[in-house]
């Protein structure tokens, strides 16, 4: 095992081969860093990449190991993160003009607890504006490629950093899920992707999109390092009153391969019109490996499921047209040039000409759901019917101990198909909001094929419960090799050369 | 329209001003209602300031425990009800003062509401409600005259914790509205939640007048006044904008709703610019803070701990002690000086002799020097000594004010000035009777003018015996003997 | 209920958003057909449901003690102004005129 190119190991494998001394950080980020610089041109998955401090950091963890101390349990794992997550050195752009040349005096709280692991940041990576898309398409800058294929849109929007860590760009990422911005991108881009209980992680340094619903959660290759990077991420935070006081379990030690028992409810509604027919059948085989395990699968049903995305996106659109509302131009980001006529009009023309249509989309239907004489009608009554999608989801968690859906209702579409009319977009959405809705945790991970295309089979389970999605991922990861395929990538992008 | 704020007597106009007030008043706490950044009034711009009250990406929100603390406290002080939760909402709108384009305030939970002030006399006060007290943050200084057609912002106000005091239209004057700000501000005082300085801008107001016939119910047309910068402009304002409504109404005209800024030099309040919309903040409840239990005996606790407020003092100084509603209402305006007066009182000092003192000597001192009681040298044990030897009939009370002068200054004990100086006053009977009956035997002429009954040429006598004990007779002592021996004049 | 572009530039306003023409009515359209869908919620019951607000009720508010320290270094505050004037922000001049009266 420690034989393999370093870009083909995954979390928890070069972390402890790093601290055990087998392998050098150095070396491991070079070889990622080398493969982000063959492989990126078409790609396009980052935005920036900082490969001296990388470096420079690396050869501190490798200094630690010679000195017999312990670097942490990430010691010299390259990560990528998604540029909507505030990182000193580098600018955090969020894929937006406005923000393209801002760089944060500060580092988001889960950068901090990566580095304090011994971690080492490659880069930024790519996602629609502001987090507001399921495509990358809606970057300002250029969209991202699935590895999967050229002319597939990666999902979104944590794009980026899905593409990376399926084409072996760094064996981890972070992304920020909202209405399965971090679930969307793993279905599409055969990885495992996480989104934790709402307060599991802390939010600070996150750009918000829609505070009660954003979380921060890893992308890797397997259920088990995403496990070993919950365990760096989660946990309480002074500085984000949202984060839960509730203690951090040892997520690895539940990966036990043991699902005798477990209870699998099957929503119905999550198998309703809209779903192709083969991403059903690949999510109803993977089931079926799970109660060949020994699960006990239950059909269940969550009723208020067709209300999720309107309630979603008048819940969301309400709370980022506000969120958004500091981005005018007077103390950082774009500014517009020339003269104004007063503070009203540069903030106007700052946010005409630095947000992007998308982002302004939602920014007026957000302030349209909050204005007087419509609140009770839109943001009002969105709230009100949450209530009802969390309830069903309580009431079914009485019976079950976990959910199992698909992801998304296709593979990956094309570019394109889907920009010119919103709401088909949304609809990519319609498995995932349900769960920001109700602040419970979700993971997507690859369960078969579509055309080589992959498939995400998405488990939810209840708050604070990552550690039965973890177990029930890992168990299914043991007994099929879904999630260790790989893309085959354009030529000249061969395992990334890695020296001894 | 001229500018002679209301000149008539308040009797005499036939209308009716009606005035509410909402009051901002800036917690007194070492970091701000959000983050840690100090609160410290004149550090150097932009130099209290991090992500949070910057709004920069990502930042969010932590609430001050102790701002909410005081802003509990101040809410049982003005005599509300405390919500069960306090929970905050986003007031949207853009400025550059305004880091996050939203203001973390309350709307429809706030910490108190439905409590009052009384105003006026003591004895027959009338009760203003307070519809609602809540917390928010401040926003960001602007100053527009750092570089010309351009104006800079410093950030280190933006967070500073605030609570806001709107009361019902129950006022009736400018005088009475002068009259609850300054009871508001003792309050503020007395709880130590805010040091309540208009001048620094601890204190703001903007007011809200109407005016209506005399005897008319229903409320008038109201205009909000800003830039308000004293008590004496908004005691002006008022009376300016009462005048100025009414006069508009008279001439059959109507009244806008709106906003004007008091000025200052002119002395008028002038339109704001008028905006095309009206404002719509898009109230929604906070989703970054988490609604926070107020329980009943936390409260409870503060409220058993809130000191004597001074409504509650005012009246005990004048129905228990028996002084003036003027006097009782100087010592009551500055918490420090009254707490001076009853640590005289609990050192022996009489209420009357305690009370002409502190308002007189040591106020007039304090004055003077531009000095406050907490810079008064005299502790309070000593003055009260020095009294007692002006009531024991040890020293005169034209001694006193020498011994007064000189302890303040060399900080000595008043018995030890009276004995270096030999202040001590002739008491002794024996002795004055002695000197007494020899002034008299000198004084022919004018022992028998005071026994013709011309009484003035007993001064003249009074003052020979001071003359001879080197003013140090007892004067009552000395008056009293030559009453006696010559009939009373 | 249809959206108007009266509406959309009124929002607009409020949310502090230059829109041309263009994109002003590509909002209306765009926007109109979004409001449509959402209309779906008008047929849920709804009667003395409480809205749900914080998906983590019941946890108590955490609170900051009130002890100060120290802020970003002035340099590092204005690091990313788009315009400054020595240690403030710089913006166009925000004195408000008053109408005459």
């Amino acid at each position: 095992m420690t034989d393999a190119p370093l870009t083909e190991l995954g979390v928890i494998e070069l972390a402890d081969a790093v601290r055990r001394g087998q392998r050098r950080a150095e070396d491991a980020v070079r070889a990622h860093l080398d493969r982000i610089a063959a492989l990126d041109g078409h790609l396009r998955a980052f935005l920036a990449t900082q490969p001296e401090a990388a470096l420079a950091r690396a050869r501190e963890i490798d200094e630690t190991v010679r000195r017999g101390a312990d670097p942490g349990p990430l010691a010299g794992v390259p990560v990528a993160v998604k540029d909507n997550i505030c990182m000193r050195g580098l600018p955090t752009t969020a894929a937006s003009r406005f923000l393209a040349d801002f760089e944060p005096p500060y580092d988001a709280t889960v950068i901090e607890r990566l580095h304090a692991a011994g971690a080492v940041i490659l880069g930024k990576t790519n996602l629609d504006e502001f987090a507001m898309g399921s495509s990358t398409e809606n970057s300002a800058f250029h969209p991202t490629v699935n590895p999967w294929g050229a002319d597939r849109v990666p999902g979104g929007s944590s794009g980026g950093s899905a593409a990376a860590v399926a084409a072996g760009q760094a064996p981890a990422a972070l992304g920020t899920d909202t209405g399965g911005s971090i679930r969307l991108p793993a279905a599409f881009c055969g990885v495992t992707g996480l989104k934790p209980t709402y307060g599991r992680v802390s939010r600070y340094g996150a750009i918000a999109f829609a505070s009660s619903l954003d979380q921060i959660g890893p992308f890797a290759r397997s259920a088990a390092d995403a496990a070993r990077l919950l365990a760096v991420l989660a946990g309480p935070d002074d500085r984000d009153g949202t984060a839960a006081p509730e203690p951090v379990p040892d997520y690895e030690a539940a990966l036990t391969g043991d699902v005798q028992g477990l209870r699998i409810g099957v929503p119905a509604e999550y198998f309703a019109e809209g779903v192709a027919p083969e991403v059903e059948r690949a999510v109803r085989e993977a089931i079926d490996v799970l109660a060949a395990a020994g699960a006990r699968v239950v059909p269940v049903s969550l009723p208020h499921t067709p209300y999720a995305l309107p309630v979603y996106h008048l819940v969301a659109t309400a709370e980022a047209s506000s969120n958004l509302a500091r981005f005018d131009g007077v103390r950082y980001g774009y500014r517009a040039r020339g003269p104004v006529s007063g503070p009203d009009d540069l903030i106007a023309r700052s946010r005409g000409e630095g947000l992007g249509p998308e982002v302004k989309l939602r920014i007026v239907l957000g302030t349209f759901a909050l204005s007087a004489g419509r609140y009770d009608a839109y943001y009002g009554k969105a709230l009100r019917v949450r209530r009802l999608i969390q309830e069903d989801f309580q009431r079914v968690f009485r019976e079950v101990d976990l959910l199992a859906a698909p992801t998304a209702p296709t593979p990956a579409f094309r570019f394109g198909e889907r920009s010119a009319d919103p709401l088909a977009m949304y609809m990519s959405d319609v498995c995932t909001t349900g769960v920001n809705l109700a602040g419970l945790p979700a993971a997507s991970i690859p369960c078969g094929w579509v055309e080589g295309l992959p498939v995400g089979l998405q488990l939810i389970g209840r708050p604070f419960d990552e550690a039965t999605i973890l177990r029930a991922a890992d168990a299914y990861q043991r007994r099929t090799d879904h999630h260790l395929r790989r893309p085959a990538l354009p030529a000249g992008a061969a395992a990334g050369g890695e020296a001894r | 329209m001229s500018s002679n704020a209301g000149t008539e007597p308040a009797v005499d106009r036939p209308y009716e001003i009606v005035i509410g007030l909402e009051v901002h008043v800036e917690l007194t706490t070492e970091s701000k209602i959000f983050c840690g950044c100090p609160t410290r009034f004149g550090a150097e711009p932009n130099s209290q300031v991090c992500p949070v009250c910057l709004g920069l990406p990502g930042a969010l929100p932590v609430l001050n425990a102790f701002a909410l603390e005081q802003a509990v406290r101040a809410a049982l002080a003005l005599g509300c009800r405390i919500q069960e939760r306090a929970r905050f909402d986003r007031k949207n709108y853009h400025y550059p003062d305004l880091v996050k384009g939203y203001q973390i305030s309350q709307f429809d939970l706030p910490v108190g509401y439905d409590g009052f002030l009384e105003v006026g006399d003591p004895d027959n006060p009338r009760r203003i409600r307070i519809r609602r007290v809540h917390l928010e943050e401040d926003t960001g200084k602007s100053l527009h005259d750092q570089v010309p057609g351009a104006s800079v912002v410093d950030y280190n106000r933006s967070g500073i914790p605030l609570l806001e005091i709107v009361s019902e239209p129950d006022l009736r004057s400018a005088e009475e509205a002068r009259d609850y700000l300054a009871q508001l501000r003792q309050v503020m005082l007395y709880t130590g939640v805010s040091d309540a300085r208009m001048e620094e801008g601890s204190l703001r107001v903007d007011c809200n007048v109407s005016v209506r016939p005399r005897g008319s119910e229903t409320l008038g047309t109201v205009t909000e006044i800003k830039n308000l910068n004293s008590f004496r402009s908004v005691v002006r304002a008022i009376e300016y904008e009462a005048r100025r409504q009414w006069e508009v109404l008279s001439a059959g005209g109507t009244l806008q709703r709106e906003t004007r800024h008091w000025d200052e030099r002119r002395e008028v309040t002038r339109a704001a610019r008028r905006k095309e919309e009206a404002d719509d903040y898009r109230y929604f409840p906070e989703p970054d803070l988490l609604p926070v239990e107020l329980a009943a005996d936390w409260v409870e606790s503060i409220r058993a701990a809130l000191p004597e407020l001074p409504g509650a003092r005012r009246r005990r100084y004048v129905q228990a002690l028996g002084l003036s509603p003027r006097d009782a209402e100087t010592l009551v305006a500055d918490p420090e000086l009254a707490r001076y007066f009853e640590e005289l009182l609990a050192a022996g000092a009489g209420v009357r002799d305690a009370a002409a003192w502190v308002l007189t000597q040591v106020l007039g001192l304090l004055n003077a020097e531009g000095m406050t009681i907490a810079a008064f040298p005299v502790p309070p044990a000593r003055l009260a000594r020095l009294l007692a030897l002006v009531d024991e009939g040890t020293i005169s009370t034209t001694a006193a004010k020498e011994v007064f002068e000189e302890i303040v200054r060399t900080g000595a004990e008043p018995d030890a000035v009276v004995e270096a100086r030999g202040l001590r006053q002739i008491s002794d009977q024996a002795a004055l009777e002695e000197i007494v009956d020899r002034v008299i035997a000198a004084n022919p002429g004018p022992v028998a003018d005071i026994r013709a009954g011309k009484g003035k040429a007993l001064g003249f006598l009074v003052g020979q015996v001071m003359k001879e004990t080197r003013g140090r007779a007892n004067p009552q002592l000395v008056n009293s003997l030559l009453k006696e021996r010559l009939g009373g004049g | 209920m249809p959206v108007t572009p009266d509406d959309v530039r009124r929002v607009a306003q409020f949310a502090g958003l230059y829109l041309s023409p263009a994109e002003e009515d590509e909002l209306v359209q765009r926007i109109g057909q979004i409001i449509g869908y959402m209309e779906t919620l008008e047929a849920v019951a709804t009667e003395g449901v409480e809205p749900l607000i914080h998906p983590l009720a019941g946890s108590p508010a955490p609170l900051r003690p009130d002890t100060a320290r120290p802020g970003l270094p002035l340099e590092q505050a204005l690091a990313n102004a788009p315009d400054r004037h020595g240690p403030f922000y710089k913006v166009p001049s925000m004195i408000e005129e008053t109408a005459d009266d």
